[in-house]
C-alpha cells in the first residue's frame, strides 16, 4: 500500500537524446549565463569526451571558460575550495559538471561556495542549510546508474576532520541535466552492467520500500521496464545508441524515485560493503538485491509480485499465478545476474569479488545496521538477520 | 497577526507529548543503568553525546546525554547552556506527533511519510532509534509495543514485567535522589 502522505519534489529540466548536448548553449542562455566552468575527471577527459561538449558549443556564441579535470573519485572539502577560487579568479557565471557521483557532488560543493561565499563548505553543511537558489549549474552524466543528476544530496570528505560530510538541500539540485547517448556509450561493459544494476535496484527499492508514494512508483516501474528491456541488448550491442539512452533515462528515473522514496536493505548492505572492502557500489548492488529482496519476502514484505510486470512483461505476469510472483521477480533477478556474469563477469557473489573475507562480516554487519537506509526498509533488520543475508551472498 | 488558538484540546495534547517525551528520556536513562543490550547499543556512541527528541515549533523536548560511566543522563528539555545536540530527531508539527506517540503510526511511518526530521550523524541515530525501540518492548503494553515497532520481539511475559519493573524502579529512584527531575 502506498504512503498515505508524501513528498515528491524535481524541478531538474532534463534534456535527453540524440544530439542533446547541443541545447546546452541555448540552455545555459535561458539562465542569462555565458561562462560556464567545465568540472569532470580524467577518465572523462581520457575517453575523448570532453570534444563532444567543445563540439556542442561550436557555433554558439558562448564559449567554456575552463575545464577543471582532474577531481579523483573521493572528493574533499579542499578541492572543492580549491575548484571554487578558479571559478572566482575566472569570473566564471555557472557550472557544467560531467561524470558520476564524485564529480557532481563536488560541483555542488562549489556551487555552493561560488553562490553563498566564503572558503569553508563545511559551514553549509547539514539539512537545508541553504536558503536561496545557486548559480546555475548543468550535469552530464556520463554512467547510467547513480541517478546523481537529480538528486539533492552531496557528499563530500572533509580530509581534515577525516570525515564524510552530508550536504542535503533541495538547492543543490542541478537546474539542468543533458542525458546525450554519446556520453555513455564507451562505457565499458563490466561498469555499464553495475551502474545498469544500481538503477534496477533505486528502481526496485524505492518500489518496495516503506517510502514509496504513487508518483516515484511511476518512475519506478517505468525505469524497471527500460532497464530489463534494454540491458542485454546494450550488452550485445554497445554502440547502439538507443539502448544507452534508454539506459541513461532509465537511471535518470530511478534516482527521481528513490530520491522522493528512499530506499532500503539493499542500499545499507551495499553502502557497507563499500566502505569495507572498497568494492564499486554498482556490483554490490548486483550482488545483494536477490538476497535483499528475499528476506524481505520470507519475512512478510508483500508488495514485491507486483514488480514482476514491468521486469518481466505483460505476458510473463499473466502466466505466473500471483502467489507465485515474489519469487518469480527474485529469479528473474538471478537469472538476469548469470546473463551478465557470462557477458562481462559482473560478480554475482561477495566471493566471486576476490576482495571479500568472511572475517570481515562483523564489520559489515555493525555498519549495516547503523545505516539510515534501514529505517524505511519495510522488515526489520538485526545484526543476526544481516549475517545471514551476508552468509547467503557469499 | 497569527492568531491564537490555543483549545483545551491542544493544551491536553501538547502537555501529553511532553508527558510522552519525558518518560521516554527518563527511562531511556533508567534502563541504560542495567541493560546489557542498551549498553552494548551506547559502547558505539561517543562519550558526552547529546539525543534531542522534539516536537515543532517548541511544542515539547527532550534531551539525554552518554556520560563517561556508558549510561545516559537526563539533561532536561534543552541540552545545557553551552551545549548543543549531536543529533536532533524532530516531528514537523504537534498533531504529527500526537499520531507517532498515540500509536496510531510508528517511528518509521513517521519517517516515510517525511513527518520526521533528523540533524546530525545518521549512524549514531540510528543507534539512538534502536535503544528507543528497546526500550518501547518495555514499558509499552504489548498491543502498543506492537504498533511502535517495525516488530515486536519474542520475549516472554516474566521477562517484560521484570524488566519493565527493573526500569520502573530504576526510575523511581532517580527521582528520588533527583536526577531526573
Amino acid at each position: 500500500m502506498s504512503t498515505p502522505c508524501y513528498e515528491f519534489f524535481c524541478p531538474v529540466k532534463i534534456i535527453a537524446g540524440i544530439r542533446s548536448l547541443e541545447h546546452i548553449p541555448h540552455e545555459l542562455a535561458n539562465f542569462s549565463a555565458s561562462r560556464p566552468l567545465v568540472i569532470t575527471d580524467q577518465g572523462v577527459k581520457n575517453a575523448g569526451l570532453i570534444q563532444h561538449i567543445d563540439d556542442a558549443f561550436n557555433s554558439s556564441d558562448i564559449n567554456i571558460i575552463d575545464i577543471f579535470d582532474d577531481v579523483p573519485p573521493d572528493s574533499s572539502t579542499l578541492l572543492v575550495t580549491q575548484i571554487a577560487n578558479l571559478y572566482r579568479k575566472l569570473d566564471c557565471d555557472s557550472i557544467i559538471a560531467i561524470c558520476g557521483g564524485s564529480v557532481i557532488d563536488t560541483s555542488k560543493g562549489v556551487n555552493i561556495l561560488v553562490s553563498e561565499g566564503g572558503d569553508d563548505v563545511t559551514a553549509y553543511s547539514g539539512v537545508d542549510s541553504l536558503k536561496r537558489p545557486l548559480k546555475p549549474f548543468f550535469v552530464i552524466p556520463t554512467t547510467a546508474g547513480t541517478g546523481s543528476e537529480v538528486t539533492s544530496v552531496a557528499v563530500i570528505a572533509d580530509t581534515v576532520k577525516n570525515t564524510k560530510v552530508v550536504f542535503t538541500c533541495s538547492f543543490l539540485l542541478p537546474n539542468v541535466a543533458i542525458l546525450d547517448p554519446r556520453m555513455t556509450k564507451t562505457l565499458p561493459p563490466q561498469i555499464t552492467a553495475a551502474t545498469a544494476m544500481d538503477a534496477l535496484t533505486h528502481a526496485i527499492e524505492a518500489f518496495t520500500c516503506m517510502g514509496k508514494n504513487p508518483l516515484s512508483d511511476s518512475y519506478a516501474t517505468a525505469a524497471i521496464k527500460k532497464i530489463s528491456q534494454s540491458i542485454i541488448n546494450v550488452m550485445d550491442n554497445p554502440d547502439d545508441e538507443m539502448g544507452r539512452l534508454e539506459l541513461a533515462q532509465a537511471s535518470t528515473m530511478a534516482g527521481i524515485a528513490f530520491s522522493n522514496s528512499m530506499v532500503g536493505l539493499t542500499h545499507a548492505l551495499g553502502h557497507s560493503l563499500g566502505a569495507t572492502c572498497h568494492i564499486p557500489h554498482g556490483i554490490c548492488m548486483n550482488i545483494f538485491l536477490p538476497h535483499a529482496l528475499d528476506y524481505n519476502l520470507r519475512h512478510g514484505e508483500s508488495i514485491l509480485g507486483e514488480v514482476l510486470l514491468p521486469l518481466a512483461g505483460a505476458e510473463a505476469y499473466a502466466n505466473t499465478p500471483a502467489n507465485q510472483r515474489p519469487q518469480a521477480v527474485i529469479d528473474y533477478i538471478h537469472k538476469l545476474k548469470d546473463e551478465l556474469h557470462t557477458r562481462c563477469q559482473l560478480p554475482r557473489s561477495l566471493e566471486e569479488t576476490g576482495r571479500v573475507e568472511q572475517a570481515q562480516f562483523s564489520k559489515i554487519v555493525e555498519l549495516t545496521v547503523d545505516d539510515a537506509a534501514l529505517i524505511l526498509n519495510p522488515i526489520e533488520v538485526d545484526r543476526e538477520d544481516a549475517m545471514a543475508i551476508l552468509k547467503r551472498a557469499w | 497577526m497569527k492568531k491564537e488558538t490555543h483549545t483545551f484540546k491542544t493544551k491536553l495534547r501538547d502537555g501529553y507529548l511532553n508527558t510522552m517525551l519525558g518518560v521516554i528520556a527518563r527511562s531511556l536513562c533508567a534502563m541504560s543503568k542495567f541493560d546489557t543490550t542498551l549498553q552494548k547499543e551506547l559502547e558505539g556512541i561517543p562519550d558526552n553525546f547529546i539525543l534531542q527528541m522534539k516536537v515543532l515549533p517548541n511544542v515539547a523536548s527532550m534531551s539525554v546525554q552518554k556520560n563517561t560511566k556508558g549510561q545516559l543522563d537526563y539533561l532536561g528539555k534543552e541540552p545545557n547552556e553551552g551545549q548543543k545536540a549531536n543529533v536532533v530527531i524532530a516531528i514537523k508539527h504537534p498533531e504529527l506527533a500526537f499520531l507517532v506517540f498515540s500509536f496510531q503510526e510508528n517511528n518509521a511511518q513517521a519517517f516515510a511519510r517525511n513527518r520526521t526530521i533528523i540533524e546530525g550523524d545518521l549512524s549514531m541515530a540510528m543507534r539512538m532509534i534502536r535503544c528507543i525501540s528497546h526500550l518501547e518492548v518495555y514499558i509499552l503494553p504489548k498491543v502498543a509495543a506492537k504498533k511502535a515497532l517495525k516488530r515486536y520481539p519474542t520475549i516472554s511475559f516474566l521477562e517484560k514485567t521484570r524488566t519493565a519493573v527493573k526500569i520502573y524502579g530504576h526510575l523511581t529512584l532517580d527521582l528520588l535522589s533527583g536526577k531526573t527531575t
